[in-house]
């Protein structure tokens, strides 16, 4: 079953969508196997001979109207990112300084100048989708994506900005690498971030890129 | 420890079991077995319950080696197989002992079979599920396909487990939901009533697809009529199993069971659930069409399909 709002990237619709995501979490209804947020949209995924769809749709409408004009649970605490930006770390870095008519170092200067919203985890484990990035250094993805993205790499797609958990095809821009690990089974929650969590990416040189995420109280 | 060594994995093997769920908000895909009502009788046949981990045996070409007596079943793709000198036909119940080899050729109808041992494939559980994730890596023997030499542990049966099925070496169930080689399988799809969609379901319902090679676990291409409908991306947003996604190219993708958590192309239509089993017998070469349902045909259909898995999981007595 899904849950649509208005399909935009948008702060307000994405913490309508995550305050649905947390009531259902907090009491599941049963035949609910799994429930996945994304920007403006939520799946409930369920048993269909176990769940009383009708009372579910209620359940979720009535949620999703509630959730109007909810800001959802507030995060107090920033991720710092560390990233080495550039050279053999941002193959796209110069591309991008070319599409928006500015400097490899501004592009960086507006990249950081900012606290990115962590939207939702998607597309691979850890894989956060973030925003929204300076129109001005929002430059599309590739037609065609680089048969391998190294791991850590941080990419723009336009509005959006990410970082690759491990190494895999990929179509965004990329202009750095982080060094921390964005998924780890170790961990009690494997992946580093979770949507609603904000996010700033600091410049470090590249034999300072060691630390993994850092936050700040 | 009792275990099964693996001789000659075939195309692909690899441990699953209903899915790893509760995990793709943090974009971990569910995986588990293609064809979850043949991965369910096989366990329900050896007396397990159905959540114990298989090993999804993709084509077949597949060799292994028993250290311990135990029940065994092979169900989902019809095949021939042997165990020790004693020739059978999948699906069915056996029992195998210490040094029984299984053997088995080449599926003749559909693509993925199913071996469930009584106490179920006891490899460890990662994030709650045995199911094998092979582009992330963990799940299943090491995040990976089966390799000849592996040893893939057994579990002990649990007490309450329910009466395995007497050895059968007969046929157990005809084979008829299987899709046929040279003919057109029809998959049932619900489609989005988006107005925005109409054209795309209509381009999913305007030809027969064929599979190509360029399909897997994550998701089967599909090539058919050039299309002349204009489709763009969406935000991204989540998936489902069976979800069909039409991109610019107009060739549909049909999303399975190691499918990413979300994606940014439209889905105008999913596959019922009854049929999934179905989608997921389909080899390179099949052809497919879709054809339009609604929720009270989809939940008859899953009844009925329930009640077929029922009715298979009562082995005759031999």
């Amino acid at each position: 079953m899904l849950v649509e709002f208005e399909p935009v990237i948008d702060t307000d619709v994405n913490a309508r969508v995550l305050a649905v995501a947390s009531a259902l979490e907090r009491r599941r209804p049963p035949g609910v196997r799994d429930v996945v947020p994304a920007y403006a949209s939520l799946a409930v995924h369920l048993d269909p001979l176990r769940v009383d769809r009708d009372g579910l749709c209620e359940q979720l409408s009535a949620l999703a109207e509630g959730a109007a004009g909810d800001a959802g649970p507030q995060p107090s605490e920033e991720v710092l990112i560390p990233v080495s930006y550039g050279g053999t770390n941002g193959p796209d870095l110069a591309s991008v300084a070319a599409w928006a008519g500015i400097t490899e170092a501004q592009v960086v200067t507006r990249h950081v100048g900012r606290t990115y919203r962590v939207f939702m985890i998607g597309f691979l484990p850890g894989f956060p989708y973030m925003g929204v990035v300076d129109p001005t250094i929002a430059m599309p993805r590739h037609d065609a994506p680089r048969a391998r993205v190294p791991a850590g790499s941080v990419g723009i797609a336009g509005p959006q900005t990410g970082i690759y958990p491990v190494e895999t095809p990929g179509g965004w821009r990329v202009i750095g690498r982080a060094a921390c690990s964005l998924f780890d089974l170790c961990r009690e929650r494997p992946s580093l971030l979770a949507p609603g969590q904000r996010v700033r990416f600091v410049p470090v040189d590249a034999a300072d890129a060691r630390m993994g995420g850092i936050a700040t109280p | 420890m009792t275990g099964m060594i693996v001789v000659r994995p075939g195309l692909l093997s690899t441990v699953q079991d209903l899915g790893r769920w509760g995990h793709q908000a943090a974009g971990v895909p569910v995986c588990g077995a293609m064809d979850t009502w043949s991965h369910r009788l096989a366990n329900r046949l050896v007396g397990n319950t159905t959540e114990l981990a298989t090993i999804e045996i993709t084509v077949g070409d597949f060799e292994a080696r028993f250290t311990h007596a135990r029940i065994v079943a092979l169900t989902g793709a019809e095949m021939d197989a042997v165990i020790g000198d004693q020739p059978f036909s999948a699906p069915a119940v056996f029992t195998v002992w210490d040094g029984a080899r299984l053997v088995t050729a080449r599926a003749r109808r559909g693509v993925r079979a199913y071996l469930a041992v009584r106490g179920g494939f006891a490899v460890p559980a990662v994030l709650g599920s045995r199911s094998t994730f092979i582009r992330g890596g963990f799940g299943g023997v090491d995040g990976r396909a089966l390799r000849a030499g592996d040893e893939v542990p057994i579990g002990s049966p649990a007490n309450d487990a329910q009466q395995a099925e007497p050895a059968s070496r007969d046929r157990l169930v005809a084979c008829d939901w299987l899709p046929r080689r040279g003919e057109v399988t029809t998959l049932r799809v619900l489609a989005s009533d988006v107005p925005g969609h109409a054209p795309l379901v209509a381009r999913l319902m305007s030809c027969d697809w064929t599979v190509t090679p360029a399909s897997d676990r994550m998701g089967y291409r599909l090539d058919g009529a050039p299309g002349a409908v204009r489709v763009t991306d969406v935000l991204t947003m989540p998936t489902a199993m069976g979800s069909v996604q039409l991109p610019p190219s107009s060739q549909p993708i049909l999303l399975m069971a190691d499918r990413q958590t979300t994606g940014g192309y439209a889905q105008p239509a999913a596959v019922i659930t009854a049929d999934l089993p179905v989608a997921a017998q389909l080899a390179p070469g099949d052809r497919v069409r879709f054809a339009t349902a609604d929720l009270v045909v989809a939940r008859d259909a899953l009844v009925a399909r329930e009640a077929q898995l029922a009715a298979a999981s009562r082995a005759p007595r031999s």
